[in-house]
């Protein structure tokens, strides 16, 4: 067979599709310095624009700051102020994600598993799930006090239906004819759903904890804005009071920085975990 | 070929008589159904689609309840599961996450062989050696071309020492070369072996080469019109038929009894 030559599985070639996996194009390195060459020109010509519309007068300083006030900001404050801020917002994240995803995916299991149970709690699976989280906020404050709970209460409301839905839909959809083939060969039910059924989620699972991560770092920073004593979203809602537009925006670049760190850990983790098994053959090819 | 697992027990035939299966929107898909194959006989049924091949097929293999008529596997009644029927479908079935060699090797640590038997192992790779796949053992299903993830599925089935062996258009969808390097490979596969085959296709060359028997499906409900044996010297080549007069008459007769069934 013709195709046969390409999938020399010797360890070089192995290394070579690797390789291949990461940048997807011939020629590697230099387009992949291109790539960050490119993204490095984006955010210059942001800042030029930035800085050249407030210099020119167009709008002022105490709407958009400066790029300089900024950089000025983060410089005298990040030891001090933002480091400990920011590490109590990533901690609370973390938890809320861990419960998200423990609790998210055992009821995702259970739910498939009793699917008169799922009938029975779906409406309210619907409903806890439709309501605007923000509301839930006041009600969790109140609950657990201004610190670490509530904060990472409002995260898991959203982290663990995420969760929950992505590991239901995983294993809801299994390819049909693995199940005539576990039929066929006479699985027993604890066989094809250790062989087939939860391998074949795991994907959709991962896709589902890799949104339950951001969206429970939307839920802490949310948290923290409407009370707490620290974290970024406390110190966004005491700079904004001040009219302090360089804090503000220091912090919301901290939190783009933070959430942009997070999709690429976890990208990083799914490619070394998954990627072998389930990256399209084009990508790996080259 | 020495290495070719043995099978677990004798051949056995297969008996279906007067089965008639109803689908649950109340369409008729096979009428009063009845024949026979032998001990390692190699039987194929061809008919035009949606004649109920499939149907009897999963009825023989216990994947679907049988309404009426009888049918014996062996001395027995079907049932999914049993270790002394292989079933192979028209899609490879391979579990992405397994290597190929782990697929090779999933039937037989379902029905209870251990990974770490060196004998299981050998068995494998020679039978990959033989479907052509030498070198990718450690490859992952979406790595390989479509025919070779059926070769895979087809090493799969013959890992198995099962002495039935039930196949529903294996190589249905694969383009004509791949099609005839499977076929030489499942003959010499099946040479080496004492199996029983029942084989479903609509494809008459592929029929004519494979079979010791034809059987011909009527149209929607399917029954089995007429039987011809194929009376054509073993081992068969493909290229070896094409100067043959006979295979020349045994499609022209299995065409003529087909077209009256098809209206094209």
């Amino acid at each position: 067979m013709d195709d046969d030559r390409k999938h020399n599985d010797g360890p070089l070639e192995r290394k070579r599709s690797r390789l291949e996996q990461q940048g997807g194009q011939p020629g590697q390195s230099r387009s992949l310095l291109g790539l960050y060459a490119g993204r490095l020109a984006i955010l210059a010509a942001f800042c030029v624009v930035w800085w050249g519309v407030v210099r020119i007068g167009w709008v002022g300083s105490l709407f958009v700051s400066t790029p300089l006030a900024v950089a000025d900001f983060l410089m005298g404050n990040f030891t001090k102020l933002i480091v400990p801020n920011a590490i109590d917002t990533l901690f609370a994240t973390l938890i809320a994600f861990a419960l998200s995803g423990v609790c998210g995916v055992l009821a995702g299991l259970l739910l498939v598993e009793l699917p008169g149970m799922k009938r029975m709690v779906d409406p309210f699976l619907t409903a806890l799930n439709s309501m605007p989280r923000i509301a839930l906020a006041p009600i969790f404050i109140l609950w657990f006090g201004i610190e670490l709970a509530s904060k990472v209460a409002l995260a898991f409301s959203l982290g663990f239906f995420i969760v929950l839905m992505s590991t239901f839909a995983g294993i809801r959809n299994v390819d049909p004819v693995l199940l005539r083939l576990s039929r066929s060969l006479g699985c027993s039910p604890w066989q094809q759903f250790t062989r087939i059924t939860l391998p074949w989620a795991v994907p959709s699972v991962f896709s589902g904890l890799k949104l339950a991560l951001i969206y429970s770092f939307l839920g802490v920073v949310t948290s923290e804005m409407l009370a707490s004593k620290l974290g970024l979203g406390q110190l966004i809602m005491y700079y904004s009071g001040l009219l302090r537009m360089d804090a503000v925006l220091a912090i919301l670049l901290v939190m783009a920085a933070c959430a942009v760190a997070f999709t690429m850990i976890a990208d990083r983790i799914e490619s070394a975990l998954l990627g072998s098994w389930t990256e399209s053959p084009q990508s790996a090819r080259g | 070929m020495t290495n070719v697992p043995p099978l677990s027990s004798p051949t056995r035939e297969i008996v279906v008589e007067h089965v008639t299966h109803r689908f649950p929107g109340g369409l008729l898909a096979i009428e009063d159904m009845s024949f026979r194959v032998r001990a390692g006989e190699f039987v194929v049924i061809v008919g035009p689609s949606g004649c109920g091949k499939t149907t009897i097929l999963n009825i023989i293999a216990g994947l679907i309840a049988k309404q009426s008529g009888a049918v014996a596997v062996g001395d027995g009644a079907p049932r999914a599961g049993r270790s002394d029927v292989a079933y192979m479908f028209a899609q490879d079935a391979l579990l992405p996450w397994r290597r190929v060699m782990d697929n090779v090797l999933f039937a037989v640590e379902i029905q209870g062989a251990s990974r770490q038997d060196r004998r299981v192992l050998g068995q494998a790779k020679e039978l990959l050696a033989m479907v052509g796949l030498q070198g990718f053992e450690q490859a992952y299903p979406r790595q390989l071309s479509h025919g070779m993830r059926q070769r895979v599925a087809l090493a799969r089935t013959f890992l198995m020492p099962s002495p039935l062996l039930l196949m529903d258009e294996p190589f249905g969808a694969l383009d004509a070369h791949t099609k005839l390097m499977l076929e030489q490979g499942l003959l010499r596969l099946w040479e080496s072996s004492q199996r029983t085959v029942l084989f479903i296709t609509h494809d008459l060359a592929e029929a004519i080469l494979l079979a010791d028997r034809i059987l011909v499906c009527t149209a929607r409900p399917g029954r089995i019109k007429c039987e011809i044996e194929i009376d054509l010297p073993r081992p068969r080549s493909i290229s070896a038929l094409q100067n043959d007069a006979r295979y020349h008459e045994y499609y022209r007769r299995i065409w003529a009894e087909l077209g009256t069934e098809m209206e094209v």
